[in-house]
């Protein structure tokens, strides 16, 4: 069974998959979603999608409220 | 009592209007030279996006340049013509791990992990700046930023997760680590303290300092790299307007592309 993937960039929901390790190019993977059957692209990195792997001083508040849980 | 906004130089201390003076100047000589050194990274990078992105990253860094030297003409009466074209190597107040050619891709990843994020603190403590000219830009540039950092902490972990690229790595971050508390200058320069006691910049060279080691830390400890990150025993010699111990600057060759002096004759007149 795949791993859990990263939240879907078009609904939002965590119910995503990592189809491939590879997508366009060799920086994103392909994901799809289970919920609303897209697939997209997610950078790797270890960041989640839509977040930039960044210090604090320059997260935004939502961005520091998904990290510390 | 003090000011709580500028619109210009008007009601701001000769030492509070040098030290910003002098700190703009080098965030834009700063940002000029990564600008070049991520022009150059668009060939030969380990990963072909790793050469798009340099190309990102190099114009939004001469798109700060632009920004800045714009401020800098308004209110200090600079030339950004002078600036970049005649201006000697030895004025430059970038720095100076800059200051040469970034050999491989570990000095490249340095560059974009330490040196960047440098820069992008120093912006960050102008966020709320009393001087209005510069906080109105200062959201913008920042939020580049947040993509240049992401970019050089993906390489920093990828690299340090390497056998082969963690030792040269440690070495390229323990220099540009060096090279930045210099920047950063001393704690107890006259300009910073006035700069600070005007709200001018939110943190003094020392705390910005220790700031930055603070995300260096961090991201090394999550990566495995070790670092030990230590302010210089001395400034001696320190000079507030090229922020350097030394009279040099960058090499003959670099300034020389800078100045597209070859590309001269192609000039509309």
């Amino acid at each position: 069974m795949l791993p859990p993937g990263v939240p879907c960039p078009f609904c939002g929901a965590a119910d995503t998959v990592k189809e491939a390790d590879f997508g366009t190019s060799l920086m994103v993977n392909r994901q799809y979603c289970r919920r609303c059957r897209s697939s997209f692209e997610a950078i790797k990195w270890g960041a989640p999608a839509g977040h930039l792997d960044l210090p604090e001083f320059l997260k935004t508040n939502e961005e520091r409220d998904t990290s510390h849980g | 009592m003090v000011q709580t906004e500028f619109e210009s130089l008007e009601g701001m201390s000769e030492a509070c209007a040098r030290g910003l003076g002098n700190l703009l100047w080098a965030l834009a000589d700063t940002k000029l030279l990564l600008g070049y050194h991520y022009g150059e990274w668009t060939f030969g990078t380990p990963a072909l996006e790793a050469a798009v992105a340099n190309c990102s990253l190099s114009q939004t860094e001469l798109g700060h340049v632009r920004l800045l030297h714009a401020v800098l003409k308004k209110h200090w009466g600079e030339d950004p013509e002078l600036l970049i074209e005649r201006r000697p190597a030895a004025e430059f107040a970038n720095v100076t791990f800059l200051d040469q050619l970034v050999e491989d891709w570990a000095a490249y990843v340095a560059a974009n992990a330490v040196v960047d994020l440098a820069a992008t603190r120093v912006l960050h403590t102008l966020q709320g700046s009393a001087f209005k000219p510069i906080r109105m830009s200062v959201d913008k540039m920042l939020d580049e930023e947040r993509h240049h950092l992401h970019h050089g902490r993906g390489w920093f972990r990828s690299l340090a997760a390497r056998s082969d690229g963690a030792k040269r790595l440690a070495e390229a971050t323990r220099d540009a680590l060096r090279a930045v508390a210099v920047w950063l200058g001393p704690a107890d320069d006259a300009g910073d303290r006035a700069l600070v006691a005007a709200r001018v910049k939110a943190a003094s060279n020392a705390d910005l300092f220790a700031a930055l080691t603070q995300d260096l830390t961090a991201l090394a400890r999550e990566a495995g790299l070790p670092l030990e990150p230590a302010r210089p025993s001395s400034f001696g010699g320190w000079d507030a307007r090229t922020r350097r111990m030394d009279a040099r600057g960058p090499a003959d060759e670099i300034v020389f592309h800078l100045r597209g002096s070859a590309n001269e004759l192609f000039k509309l007149s």
